[in-house]
């Protein structure tokens, strides 16, 4: 046996890793060898210092504090899911919700040009020769009605003369009706 | 830098030689343990935790180039797994063997994704620390952080054999169990370990000369 297999069986033999055999191969190897004699001694060394570590520890608030975090992350997997998400559910609510808000189209309401037309609910079985009389004072108040959806559309347009006035009659759904008078 | 090196300047006080190893047999009361904690029991796996933390944490530490902090993220991770996998555990395995092999994983892990490896700078030490040992206390301790290390710039698998070989103070077949490796694969990971440990342990204390 060569100085470099003996030493790699005497790194095994210093904690009685080696077999029997090998044991044998080691001590006769030794008996002529002094070199490896004080590896053999090196190595003995090494595996006490090492041995030594074994009693090495913390202190008891290094374990403490483990134990605290395993049993709260034990306690907090235990809660129900809507429990534990709640949290995440309620921050998603609130972006989506400023989400919303900030992507509304906004849609202000457009003047009714009251000087040019009025909306009169249905008038069609008024006289016509009624209407060019009507101050137009009460032309505008009467153009703040509310028209109906269901009622077919009325537009009067008045013009210099007074005795010529126009009507407009449209259909709501197809706006395509439309009649015109001229007294 | 308390906190990263504690494992390695370790007072002397806490050193216990004759500490037994903490591999337990899997007595009765561990199978009942395991048994309550598996039906949701917390207070016996408090008790589980409390029996095995020590060898839990200091293994982690001793794989973890002796950050404490590390460790103690390393041993809440294999409690939690262990508590997640209770009911996998087949009563006639070793427990121990077992929560070796989670706490051995886990470190593995811990390391690949941090690539951690001890920068130990002995140009810097050399300069630093005083150059002779004329107290044999202190020669011992010395040699003792060469030793530490030096487990430190070892390679994973080689580490993983010789501190549960030769700190941990498994038997050869035990860490080839937890290994997941042949005995004869284990015994060259020890003898190659050691080899290198000794070389570069007289290499550190030269340098420091």
């Amino acid at each position: 046996m060569n100085c470099e297999r003996a030493c790699e069986l005497i790194a095994l033999a210093a904690s009685g890793d080696a077999n029997l055999a090998e044991q044998a191969a080691i001590d006769r190897h030794m008996t002529s060898c002094a070199a490896c004699r004080e590896e053999a001694a090196a190595f003995a060394a090494l595996a006490a210092e090492l041995a030594a570590m074994r009693g090495a520890s913390l202190p008891e608030s290094a374990f403490a504090a483990v134990r605290t975090r395993v049993a709260e992350e034990i306690v907090s997997r235990r809660k129900p899911v809507w429990i534990r998400a709640w949290p995440a559910f309620a921050a998603a609510m609130a972006c989506t919700a400023i989400v919303v808000v900030l992507l509304r189209p906004v849609t202000a309401p457009s003047p009714l040009p009251v000087e040019q037309a009025e909306v009169l609910p249905a008038p069609l079985e008024q006289p016509l020769a009624a209407s060019p009389a009507a101050p137009l004072h009460s032309a505008k108040r009467r153009a703040t009605r509310i028209h109906k959806p269901s009622e077919p559309l009325v537009i009067q347009m008045l013009t210099n003369d007074p005795n010529v006035v126009i009507y407009w009659i449209a259909d709501a759904r197809d706006g395509n009706a439309g009649k015109e008078s001229n007294p | 830098m308390r906190d990263t090196t504690l494992a390695m300047f370790l007072p002397a006080a806490c050193v216990q030689p004759e500490a037994q190893p903490e591999v337990c047999p899997d007595d009765a009361g561990v199978l009942a343990l395991i048994s309550q904690a598996r039906s949701g029991d917390m207070a016996a796996f408090d008790q589980l935790m409390r029996r095995y933390e020590r060898v839990v944490l200091m293994t982690a530490l001793r794989f973890l180039n002796g950050n404490v902090a590390d460790a103690q993220d390393a041993a809440q991770t294999v409690f939690l797994r262990l508590h997640r996998s209770l009911g996998q555990f087949r009563s006639d395995a070793s427990f121990p063997a077992w929560l070796y092999r989670i706490t051995v994983n886990v470190c593995h892990d811990m390391n690949r994704k941090s690539q951690r490896r001890a920068e130990v700078d002995l140009t810097g030490i050399a300069r630093t620390l005083p150059a002779a040992a004329a107290d044999p206390v202190e020669d011992d301790e010395r040699r003792m952080e060469a030793v530490k290390a030096g487990l430190a710039r070892l390679g994973e698998k080689e580490r993983a054999a010789i501190v549960l070989r030769d700190i941990e103070g498994l038997d050869t077949a035990q860490v080839a169990s937890i290994l997941g490796s042949s005995e004869a694969t284990v015994r060259s990971q020890i003898s190659v370990g050691r080899r290198k440990l000794r070389k570069f342990a007289d290499a550190y204390l030269r340098r420091r000369l």
